[in-house]
Parts: structure tokens; sequence; C-alpha cells
């Protein structure tokens, strides 16, 4: 699982920390906040939260077992006041793999129905491809661009 | 690390506001402990009008025991009233006891008072006698001192008398002071018109200083001359020798020259040499020529000889062909005489005819022989004669040549000897001209030399003389200044001499001035002496007036211990009153604890709300386990709410058993005044109070088992997920953390912080390599990893804002920031 502020990067690093880069993309420059997925490191994400345009909320899309962790902490985020006018993306990855749950399944197991006043999007993606990323990321600036 | 770091934190900020509570609350159960025991029924409904419908008929039942219960420590606590009020009773027959105890005291101290007062009358008045008497002796004693003291006052009258001949004496040494001073005076205008002498003297030598100073101008002007004169010299010689570097050149090229006619000597004697070899060589082939003269002249000698041999055999030839010719003639002559003689005979004539013509051609022949030879010889000797010639002609010729060169070498010789003679009359002028010129050199050089030695010689001499001269001055100048020096001591001698004289004359001025003061002071001391015995005199009358104020002070102190006496008896009168009082406050207390009570009755109230939601929560919490953390946390602040509600109600309570305690305190002194009812009253309230205590308790005792289950669901719930820590221990560090949890959780804490750590060496790496604006979002996470304070947080921000911006100065730390880094930290390991 890893969380993205702003991404198109998909150079996930499975270190202990972070990545911070600057990425312009369609003249729109994204300060981009790699945040590490680890249980340990989970608390120290809303460290990060203020000043937030957007966040990127990376699945595993074939770990059904862990989904049901994954929404409670994707909820628990969702909740901070910082957060509030933050669009969400999620990237529902490992699309390339044969046991891989579908976009929609994500999104019901993540109960992104559910969220109200809150704009939001999901793509199929595969960080080992690099598909799906464009697609997301020509949305996220279209409704970024579209909000100002 | 941050765990323990925020445990700590946590233990120390769920100490801190506990002690109080924590303090009171053994000590209620103490309470309760003694009384509690045999607390039974009692029928309460006022109080518990608010609560469910539900639970009324329990909760009656319950008031009824609180009831039963508060009765029992009512009748308990009347029996203690009434063994308070015996107690009083005791205490006021011991205050009774100690009241006449006291008023004995107080007129067994007031007789001992008069007693000592009489006693000290008596003494104070045999003190006054004895002091009396003894006053009369010293007044006795007085009256001698005076005797003495006129005594002395006579004594001093003839002292006077004495001073004032001294005083004549005095005038008279004045007088001859006086004299003195104006025979010094006389002396000191004679040494002054010495002293004007002198300084005339003084002046003629300055004048003659200035004669000689000007004499050394003079002097010095004229070195200055010959200064001048010298440079003069010296830029003549410094001309001179540059003439003589210029002879020295010309010198050098008159010798280059002489090289060169000597070179062009040796080049013409090698010509001359040539032409010499020439010469001979002209001489030579002359001599040749000579020799061949000789020889073609020998030639033409053995010529002629031969020449005239020829002429001589040729004239011997013609003599003889003359002879022939004549004894031919002669034949002739004979034969035509035969001829004739034989005329007559023809025969023998024509023989002589014949022979005659034969002879004729014989001569004819003859002759022609002769022409021939004679013809050759002429040719020879015309041969000859040309030979001759041409060799006369060329022996002149070469004689002429001869001639010619010997002119020419003649010439030539004359021109050689000419010119050698002119280049060595040339070289000797040049030689005598160098030689003129070296020797005009040489005689300037001398004169050079003569001249800087005149110069050397002119200039010691001129040195000489200037430092004899100034030797002279300055000998001179000495003398002068010694004499004027010798003048001046002899001056400031005089001078001395006259200031000692005056001095002294002053000392013995001043001594006799002295004594005249010294006897003065001896007049005065006489006269003070006098004045301080009447001055003792009077001090001693001014004693005794004050032995006799102190007596009446006495008296004074004696009737101030009369009102001390009246004051004391006063203040006791006012304590009956202020006891009177507190009974009264007592009284108002009571009512205030009833208040009290009503509002300890809401508290408790909210209490039961408080556990009816811990209920709840805890059904919610065994429901889902997925919501459970959040669950958890929202109870952990309800928690938290109702701790502090618990700690404030506590507190309450404590205040309330406080004000309880005090008004059971004072119950002992209002027990005659409010009878029993209001003791039973305040044993009803003691019982409910402590019986809410027990709620209390019990609530809390369900508030931590409903924690630890809590910290039990969270537990299985991580090892469900496989969670290693619990994270929200780190983000709420100011939380409390339930003591259980933090127990229970010390093994995976390790790992965390094992993680944690590489998180903040990660994040710290990141603060310092990322750019500023990226390190600003840094900041939280940096001041969430290190735990820092609000200050310390700002004071980060504020510095990579002064950082960012242009302008701006560097902020300081301020308040606890700088402290709190050296505040002992738990290690990191």
């Amino acid at each position: 699982m890893y969380q993205l502020n702003l991404s198109d990067i998909l150079l996930f690093s499975a270190a202990i920390g972070f990545n911070v880069e600057t990425v312009t993309y369609k003249n729109l420059k994204f300060q981009v906040w790699d945040l590490g997925g680890q249980t340990s490191i989970r608390p120290y994400w809303r460290c990060y939260y203020s000043n937030t345009d957007a966040v990127i909320y990376v699945v595993d899309s074939c770990d059904r077992d862990r989904i049901g962790i994954s929404k409670s902490e994707l909820v628990a985020m969702l909740e901070e006041e910082e957060l509030k006018k933050a669009i969400l993306v999620v990237f529902a990855n490992k699309q390339d793999m044969e046991q891989a749950m579908t976009p929609t399944e994500v999104a019901n197991s993540l109960g992104l129905p559910a969220l109200k006043d809150r704009k939001w999007q999901i793509f199929k993606t595969s960080a080992t491809k690099g598909t799906g990323l464009d697609e997301a990321m020509e949305w996220l600036v279209e409704s970024l661009k579209s909000r100002q | 690390m941050f765990t323990k770091l925020k445990k700590k934190l946590a233990e120390e900020a769920a100490i801190a506001p506990r002690p109080g509570g924590a303090a009171r609350i053994p000590r209620s159960i103490s309470k309760e402990s003694i009384t509690s025991v045999g607390a039974d029924s009692g029928d309460d409904f006022a109080s518990d009008g608010s609560s469910s419908r539900d639970d009324l008929p329990s909760q009656i039942s319950r008031r009824n025991d609180q009831i039963r219960r508060l009765e029992a420590k009512l009748s308990d606590y009347t029996e203690q009233v009434r063994n308070l009020q015996r107690m009083k009773e005791k205490l006021e027959l011991a205050l009774e006891k100690h009241q006449d105890s006291s008023m004995r005291k107080l007129q067994e101290q007031n007789e001992m008072y008069q007693a000592s007062r009489a006693k000290m009358a008596e003494e104070c008045a045999l003190s006054i006698e004895k002091k009396d008497q003894e006053w009369l002796v010293k007044l006795s004693n007085l009256e001698e001192e005076k005797k003495k003291l006129s005594e002395q006052l006579e004594d001093m009258k003839q002292k006077s008398l004495s001073l004032f001949q001294k005083r004549e004496d005095l005038d008279e040494l004045e007088v001859f002071q006086q004299q003195e001073m104006a025979k010094i005076k006389h002396m000191l205008l004679k040494k002054e018109q010495l002293l004007s002498k002198a300084e005339k003297d003084l002046e003629v030598k300055q004048r003659e200083a200035e004669t000689s100073q000007a004499e050394l101008q003079d002097s010095q002007r004229l070195s200055d001359k010959l200064q001048e004169d010298l440079q003069q010299l010296q830029e003549e010689n410094s001309k001179l020798a540059e003439q003589r570097a210029a002879l020295v050149a010309s010198q050098e090229g008159a010798e280059k020259k002489i090289t060169e006619l000597e070179q062009r000597l040796q080049e013409l004697q090698d010509f001359i040499q040539r032409l010499s070899l020439d010469l001979q060589k002209a001489q030579s082939a002359a001599s040749s020529s000579e020799k061949r003269l000789n020889e073609i002249q020998d030639e033409y000698e053995t010529l002629k000889l031969q020449h005239e041999q020829l002429k001589s055999k040729m004239a011997v030839e013609g003599q003889e062909k003359g002879a022939l010719i004549i004894r031919l003639q002669e034949k002739v002559r004979s034969l035509e005489k035969t001829l004739e003689g034989t005329f007559s005979g023809e025969e023998g004539l024509q023989q002589l005819l014949k022979e005659k013509a034969a002879l004729e051609v014989r001569l004819d022949e003859t002759r022609q022989q002769l022409s021939e030879t004679r013809t050759l010889h002429a040719e020879t000797r015309t041969q000859m004669e040309s030979q001759t010639s041409k060799l006369n002609n060329r022996l002149q010729e070469m004689q002429d040549l001869l001639q010619q060169k010997d002119t020419e070498l003649n010439q030539f010789k004359d021109e050689s000897s000419l010119k050698i003679g002119n280049l060595e009359q040339t070289l000797q002028t040049i030689r005598e001209q160098l030689q003129a010129r070296e020797e005009e050199l040489k005689q300037r050089e001398e004169q050079i030399t003569t001249c800087q030695s005149e110069l050397k010689s002119e200039r010691d001499k001129l040195t000489h003389q200037l430092h004899s001269v100034r030797q002279q001055h300055a000998d001179k100048v000495e003398r002068l200044e010694a004499q004027v020096s010798a003048l001046e001591s002899a001056r400031e001698i005089d001078r001395t001499s006259a200031q000692h004289n005056i001095s002294q004359l002053e000392q013995e001025n001043a001594s006799l001035q002295e004594r005249n003061k010294d006897l003065e002071t001896a007049l005065k001391k006489l006269e003070a002496d006098q004045e301080k015995m009447k001055e003792e005199l009077s001090s001693r009358e001014t004693v005794s007036v004050e032995i006799a104020k102190a007596l009446e002070e006495t008296r004074r102190q004696k009737e101030d211990l009369q009102q001390q006496v009246a004051d004391l008896m006063s203040a006791i009168t006012q304590n009956t009153q202020e006891m009177s009082l507190k009974k009264e406050e007592l009284a108002r207390k009571d009512e205030e604890a009833a208040l009290l009570k009503g509002d300890y009755d809401a508290v408790v109230l909210k209490m039961q709300q408080l556990q009816s939601d811990l209920e709840t929560y805890k059904t919610r919490a065994a429901q889902s386990e997925e919501s459970a953390e959040k669950h958890v946390r929202d109870v952990t602040e309800q928690l938290q709410e109702q701790r502090e509600a618990l700690l404030a109600s506590e507190s309450q309570v404590s205040s309330l058993q406080d004000e309880v305690s005090t008004l059971h305190e004072r119950l002992h002194g209002t027990h005659e005044h409010n009878g029993e009812v209001a003791a039973g009253d305040i044993a009803l309230l003691q019982k409910e109070n402590r019986e809410m205590e027990q709620q209390i308790a019990e609530k809390n005792k369900t508030i931590k088992q409903l924690q630890q289950r809590m910290a039990e669901l969270k537990k299985t719930l991580q090892k469900e997920l496989r969670l290693k820590p619990d994270p929200e221990e780190k983000l709420n560090p100011a939380d409390p953390p339930a003591p259980s949890l933090t127990v229970t959780n010390n093994a995976d804490l390790n790992d965390s912080r094992e993680i944690n750590f590489e998180y903040l060496k990660h994040v710290v790496l990141k603060f310092m390599s990322a750019r500023e604006a990226e390190a600003f979002h840094l900041i939280k996470a940096v001041s969430v990893l290190l735990n820092f304070s609000v200050e310390e947080e700002n004071l980060l921000k504020e510095t990579l804002e002064y950082k960012m911006s242009w302008f701006g100065s560097k902020p300081a730390p301020k308040g606890t920031v700088r402290p709190s880094i050296s505040k002992p930290r738990m290690p990191w390991t």
C-alpha cells in the first residue's frame, strides 16, 4: 500500500520513509510526497496533511485480506480536517496480476461510493508496466484546474 | 524510545493532577472502613427523584440502606457528641480552675509587687541617704578642691604676672628682632647691590659673549666662504679631472696615432726593403748588363783585333799586291824596255806584249781578287761595325737604363729618406707632443694634487681654525657661563645666607611666638581646668536630679504593670466572646453542608450516566473488530473526560469531606445549640457521602476493567493484522496511556522503536537535504518524531522562513525552548 499526496511517479520505494519530488505535468507543478504505507509509518502520514490538494491512494488489488485495513485507514485519513478539500485518486494497482480485483470491486471494498462531499476517481494501474498512470494524471490535472 | 518518552510524559501528566485525589481517596476509604460497618436502612426518596423509574425500587432499597447506615453513624456521632460534651465540661472545669489559679497568681503577684515596691522604696530611701552622705563627702572634697583651685588660681595669677613680664620680654625681643630685621634688610640691600653689580658684570659678559658669538658667526661666515672656495676648488678639481680625462683620451688617441704611424713606418721600411731588394736586383741586373757590356766590349775588341788583323792582312796583302803590281809594272817596264830594246826584234816584243797582256789579265784578276777581298773585308768590316754599333747602342741603352735606374734609385732613396725623415720628424714631434702633454698632465696632476693638498691643508687649517675658534668661543662661553653660574651661585649663596639669616630670625621669632603661645595656652588650660571643675560640679548636681527622676520612673512602671493585669482580664472576656461567635459560625456551616449535599447528588447522577455510556461503548467495542480502534480512541477520549469529571467530582468530594470534617470538628462546639437533630442530619449526609465515594470507586474499577478490555481488544486486533505497535500511542503523546496497555505492548515497542528510529533518520536526512519549501512541510513530521514542543516547532518554522526570505532577522529561541535542550531525556537505545 502506498500513498502519494500528488504523484505521477511509480518509483515506489520499499524503504522506510518517503520521497519528495517536484514534477511538472501539463503546466501544473506537483510537489509529490511519496509516503510509505508500512504499518509503523502510517501514524506519521498526518504530519504531511497540511496544504494538500490531492491524495493518491495506491491499493494492492491482489491483497483481498488487507483491503479492509486499507479501507479503515483511508476513512480515518479522509476524516482529517486538513484533507477535507483534497481530491481523492485511488490507484487499483497490480492490475497485471491474474487474481487482481477489478476497480469497481476495489472501490466498493474501500467504501468509495459512500463518500460524500469529495471528488474521487479510481484508476486501474500497473506499477511494473506503467499503465493507467497517464489517464489518472490527466483526470487529476483536469479536476485541479476546474477547481481553480 | 519515543514510546518510552511518551510513556514517561504521559505518566508525568497522569500523576500530576492525581496526588490530591490519590491522597484523598484513601482517607475517605479509611473513614468508610471505620464508619460504614453499621450503616443500614433509611428511606430517602428526595435525592432519588431525578433517576429513572425502573431503578427506583433498587435505589429506594439502596437509599434505605444508606439511611440506616447514616442513622447508625448518627448514633455514633451522638455518642461522640456526648463524649465531647463531657470533655467540654471537664475543660470548663479546668478553665475555671485555671482562672482561679490565675487569679490567685495575680493576687500573689500583686502582693509580691507591693512588697517589692515597699522594699524598693526603702532601698531607694536608703540609697538616697547613702548617696546624700556620699555627696556630702564629695561636696567637702569639692570644697577642698575648690580651695586648691583657688590656690592654683593665685598661682595662675602669679604666672600671669610672670607672663606679663614675659610679654614685656617678648616686646623687647620683638624690638631686637626688628632691629635685627633692619640690619638684615640693610645686608640684603647690600647684597642686592652686589647682585646688581654682578648682574651688570653678567650683562658685560653677556655682551662679550654676544661679541664672541658675532665673531663666531663671522668665523662661521669665513668658514662658509672657505667652504664655498673649497667647493669651487673641488669643482675646478673636478674640471681638471675632466680635462685630465680628456687629455688621457687624447693621449690614448695620440698613442693610437703613434702606433698607426709606427705601423706605417714598418710598412714603409718594408717598402724600402722591397725597394732595396729591387735595387739590388737592378744592380745585379746592371752588373750583369755591365758584364755583358764588358763581354760585348771584349767581343768588340776581339772583333777590332780581328778587324785590325784583317786590316793588317789586307794591308799586307795590299802591299804584297802593290809590290806585285810594282814588280809586275817593273817587269812590264823591263818587258816594255826589253820590248823597245827588242823592237827591232818584234817577236821578242810580241812575246813581251803577250806576257804583258797575260800579266795584265793576271793583274786584273788579282785586282778583282783584291776588290773582292776588299769588299769582303768591307762587308765584314761593316758587319762588325754594325755589330759594334749595335753593341754600342745596346751598351749605351744599357748605360742609359743603368743611369735611369740609378737616378730612379737615387730619387727613390731620396724620396724614401725624405719620407722617413718626415715620418721620423712627425713621430718625434708627436712623441714630443705626447711627452709635452704627459708633462702637462703630470704638471696638472701635480697641480691638482698640490691644489688638493692645499685644499686639505686649507680645510684642515680652516677646520682647525674653526675648532679653535669654536673651542675658544665655547671656552669663552663656558667661562662666561661658569662666571655667570659662579655669580648666580654666589648670588644664591648670598640669598640662601640671607634667607638663612631671615629664616633663623624668623625661627627665633617663631620660637618666641611659640613660647608666647605656650604661655597663653597654659593660661587657657588653667582657665579651662577652672571651667571643667565648675562643669563637674554642675553635672554632679544634674546626676542627683536624674536619680530622683529614676525613682519617679520606677513608680510609673508599677502603674503600667497594674494596667497590664487589667488588660489580661479583658482579653479573657474577649476569648469567651469569640468562642460564642465561633459556635454561631458552626451553625452556618451546617447549612452550607446541606447545600453541598445537593451538588453531590448531581455529581453522582453524572457518574451513573457515564457508567451507562461506558457500558454502551463496551458493547460497541465487542461488536466490530474493524472499527474497534476508532471506538477505542473515542472511548479513551471519553474516558479521559470521565476521568476529569471524576477527578473534579473527587475533588469536590474531598472538599466536601474537608468541609464535613471541619463541621464535624466544630460540631462538638455546636452540640449544645443544635441538639441531636442537626447531628442526625449530618450523620445522614456523611453516610450518603461515603456511599457515593464507594460508588465512585466502583465506577473507577469498572473503568479500569473497560480499559483493560480495550487494551486486550487492541492487542488481539494487532495480532490479527500483524500490526506491531499501536500507532495511536505515538500520535497522542499527550493522552495518558492506559497502564495495562503500555505493559502489554512492551514487547512490540522495541520493534517500533527501531522502525521509528530509522524513519526518524530518514526524515531528518530528507529534512536536511530537501529544498526549503519541502523542508517546511517536513517540520511537522520532524517535530512529531522528536516530540518537539509547540515553541520548538515554531522556532524551526521561523528559522526556515528566515532562510527562505530575503529579509528579516534570525529568530532567537525564547521561553522554554532553550532549557528543553539541556533537559535530560531518555537515551535513544
